[in-house]
C-alpha cells in the first residue's frame, strides 16, 4: 500500500465515503461527508494512526489528500 | 457627528487581520476614497449601496468599514453562494459598485471594482486630518441589508438602519463593559450571517481588532488561529464552538487559555458546551445571545458560567435578559398578552422593513395590544417563549421554520426545489437530529417510470441551492402518510427516521 493509499483508506474510513471515490484533489467541502466536524475528526484520526503530530501553522494548508500526503512526507513518512 | 457608525473613538485603532494579511483605518481610507472617487454615495438623496462579493478576509471587512466611511449601505455577499443567488440580490440592490477579488471573472451590469483597485493607495492619500471622504452618514440611513432565506424560495432583504446598529453597538458598551480592553475578536461564522455584525459591533464598542478566519469550516485552523494571534473574544454559532471543543479536548497542546469572553448565538446548545469552555479555557466568561436578524444581531443575552445551577435543576439553557434598550412581550394565538406565547420585541432595533417587500414587512409586525391609543410596532419573532425566574426561554418555533448550522430554513423552500428535478413528482422535506446539530431530510416519490439516483438529485440541487441547504438524506418512497386534512404528514415523516 502506497502512502497515498493509507491516507484514503484513513479518509474513506472517516468521512464514510468508499475509497474509489476519493483522489489526491479531495477535500473539505468537495465530497458529502468531508465537512468541518469530521476534517476535526480526520485531522485527530491522521494523528493517531500515522503516529504524528501536525504544527498548529500546518492546520491552515492539511485540507485535501495531497496536502496531508505533503505533510506526511515532509514529516519522513514514505511508503 | 458626521458618520454615526464611525465617529467614535474607539474606530480609529480598529485593524483588520486574516490568516495571511493584516490591514488598518489608512486601507479603509484608501478604500473609501477609491469607493469615493467611483461614485457618489447619495444620487438625488437616494444613499446607494455596496455589494461585496469576496472571499472572507480582512480585506472584506475592512471594505464594509469603507463602504460606511464613504456613506453607502453595505450588502455582504458570499462567493460560496450560488452564482446565481448573488445575481439575484445585486439585480434586486442595484449596487453603485460590486466588491470581487483580483481575477475573479464576473459578468455584471453592474460597475465592478477589484480589490486592487479598491485598496491601492492614491498619489494623495487622505487620512483623517484631510477629512472623510464624503462620509455623512445619518441615523436615518441604512446601515446593512442581510439577506436571510425566505419561505416562498426567494431570500428577504432584512434593511438594518444605521439607528438600529447605533443602538446595538450601545447596548454592547453597555453589556460588555467588563471586557473593554479586550484586544482581538476572531470572525468565524458566514460574513452574511448579523453575528459578523454583532462581532463589528463589538470592536466598534471597544476599538478591539476584527480577526477573520478566512478557513471558517476548517476548525483546526480556527484553533491555530486562536492560539497565533491570541484571541480573547469568540463569537460563533454552536456548530462551530462544538467543533472547537471538540477538537481542543483531543489535540496535544491546544491552548484556549488566552479566550476571555465567548458568545454563542443563532442556535440552541447543550450545557455540556459551557462545562468544556470553563475547563478549556482559564475561567472564559459565556454568553448565550438571541436574536432575529429583524431585530439587529441580538434582543436576549446572558452569561451562562455562573448559571449552571440551573443545570442541576434540569433547566434548558436560557436565552436570558431582554436588553435594557428593549421592550418585549409574549402573545397568544389571538394577540393577547400571556404567560407561555410568541416572542414579540420593540425598540430601537427594529428592522426597517424587508427589501421591497411591503406584504411580509407588514406580516412581520403586529401592534403592540398593550399601547392601543398610539401605534407600535412588534416584531413578532416566531420563537414560542416563557419565563421562568427572571429569564427567558425558547420551546420551539410556531411555524417550520428550522435551523441548520446557523442558517434559517425553511424544509418547503427545499422541497420545491427537488420538486422542479425533471423526475421528481412531489417530495417532503424534515429536519431531522438534535436541535444543536439538525440536518434535512427529503423524502421523493418519483414519476412513474422515472430513474433517478441520489446523485443525481443532490447535482441538480447544489446548481439552485446552497450547501447548508442540501439534505444529508434521501429517501424514496412510493406513498406518503397523510394527516387528517389529507396532506403529508411530515411528523410521522420524521418519525419514520
Amino acid at each position: 500500500m502506497t502512502l497515498q493509499e493509507e491516507v484514503i483508506a484513513v479518509v474513506s474510513r472517516v468521512m464514510k465515503t468508499p475509497a474509489s471515490d476519493l483522489s489526491a484533489e479531495s477535500g473539505l467541502g468537495s465530497i458529502g461527508g468531508w465537512d468541518s466536524i469530521n476534517h476535526t475528526n480526520l485531522v485527530l484520526e491522521l494523528e493517531n494512526v500515522f503516529d504524528v503530530a501536525f504544527e498548529f501553522d500546518e492546520l491552515d494548508r492539511i485540507t485535501t489528500v495531497a496536502a496531508i500526503l505533503e505533510s506526511l512526507q515532509a514529516k519522513g513518512l514514505y511508503r | 457627528m458626521i458618520n454615526a457608525i464611525l465617529d467614535d473613538t474607539e474606530v480609529k485603532s480598529v485593524s483588520f487581520f486574516d490568516n495571511e494579511s493584516s490591514l488598518n483605518q489608512d486601507g479603509v481610507l484608501t478604500c473609501a476614497s477609491a469607493l469615493v472617487a467611483h461614485s457618489p454615495s447619495r444620487i438625488g438623496g437616494t444613499q446607494q449601496g455596496i455589494c461585496i462579493l469576496m472571499t472572507r478576509s480582512a480585506q472584506y471587512i475592512a471594505a464594509m468599514f469603507a463602504a460606511w466611511r464613504a456613506g453607502f449601505y453595505v450588502v455582504p455577499l458570499n462567493t460560496a453562494w450560488p452564482a446565481q443567488k448573488n445575481l439575484d440580490i445585486m439585480n434586486r440592490i442595484q449596487p453603485a459598485a460590486v466588491l470581487v477579488d483580483d481575477g475573479a471573472s464576473f459578468d455584471s451590469q453592474f460597475p465592478v471594482l477589484t480589490a486592487s483597485e479598491i485598496f491601492t493607495a492614491p498619489d494623495a492619500p487622505l487620512n483623517e486630518d484631510s477629512g472623510h471622504p464624503a462620509g455623512r452618514l445619518l441615523v436615518s440611513d441604512i446601515a446593512y441589508v442581510i439577506f436571510t432565506s425566505g419561505s416562498t424560495g426567494e431570500p428577504k432583504g432584512v434593511v438594518i438602519t444605521v439607528g438600529a446598529f447605533r443602538a446595538y453597538v450601545d447596548w454592547t458598551r453597555r453589556f460588555f463593559s467588563a471586557y473593554a480592553g479586550a484586544q482581538r475578536l476572531l470572525l468565524t461564522s458566514e460574513l452574511t450571517f448579523d453575528i459578523t455584525m454583532g462581532d463589528i459591533a463589538f470592536a466598534l464598542a471597544f476599538g478591539t481588532d476584527i480577526g477573520v478566519a478566512r478557513y471558517n469550516t476548517n476548525i483546526p485552523s480556527v484553533l491555530a488561529m486562536i492560539i497565533r494571534h491570541q484571541i480573547d473574544v469568540l463569537y460563533s454559532v454552536p456548530t462551530t464552538h462544538l467543533a472547537l471543543v471538540a477538537f481542543a479536548k483531543q489535540k496535544k497542546g491546544a491552548d484556549l487559555s488566552t479566550l476571555r469572553l465567548i458568545l454563542s448565538g443563532g442556535d440552541r446548545f447543550p450545557w455540556q458546551l459551557v462545562h468544556d469552555y470553563v475547563v478549556l479555557t482559564s475561567g472564559a466568561h459565556f454568553y448565550n445571545v438571541y436574536g432575529p436578524t429583524e431585530v439587529t444581531i441580538n434582543c436576549f443575552a446572558v452569561r451562562l458560567d455562573d448559571k449552571l445551577a440551573l443545570e442541576a435543576q434540569g433547566k434548558p439553557v436560557p436565552i436570558g435578559v431582554c436588553f435594557d434598550s428593549l421592550d418585549y412581550v409574549l402573545l397568544d394565538e389571538d394577540g393577547t398578552p400571556c404567560e407561555e406565547g410568541e416572542l414579540c420585541v420593540t425598540g430601537p432595533q427594529l428592522m426597517g422593513g424587508y427589501h421591497c417587500d411591503h406584504e411580509r414587512t407588514e406580516a412581520a409586525f403586529v401592534d403592540d395590544p398593550r399601547l392601543p391609543f398610539a401605534p407600535r410596532l412588534l416584531y413578532r419573532t416566531g420563537d414560542i417563549g416563557y419565563e421562568d425566574g427572571g429569564l427567558m426561554y425558547l420551546k420551539g418555533r410556531i411555524d417550520g421554520l428550522v435551523k441548520i448550522r446557523g442558517y434559517r430554513i425553511h424544509p418547503d423552500e427545499v422541497s420545491k426545489a427537488i420538486d422542479t428535478i425533471e423526475g421528481v413528482d412531489v417530495s417532503a422535506v424534515v429536519p431531522f437530529g438534535s436541535q444543536s446539530e439538525a440536518s434535512l431530510a427529503a423524502f421523493i416519490r418519483l414519476q412513474k417510470g422515472a430513474v433517478l439516483s441520489d446523485a443525481q438529485i443532490i447535482k441538480q440541487l447544489r446548481e439552485n441551492l446552497p450547501a447548508y441547504m442540501i439534505p444529508s438524506r434521501l429517501m424514496f418512497v412510493d406513498e406518503f402518510p397523510l394527516n387528517q386534512s389529507g396532506k403529508i404528514d411530515k411528523k410521522s415523516l420524521a418519525g419514520s427516521l
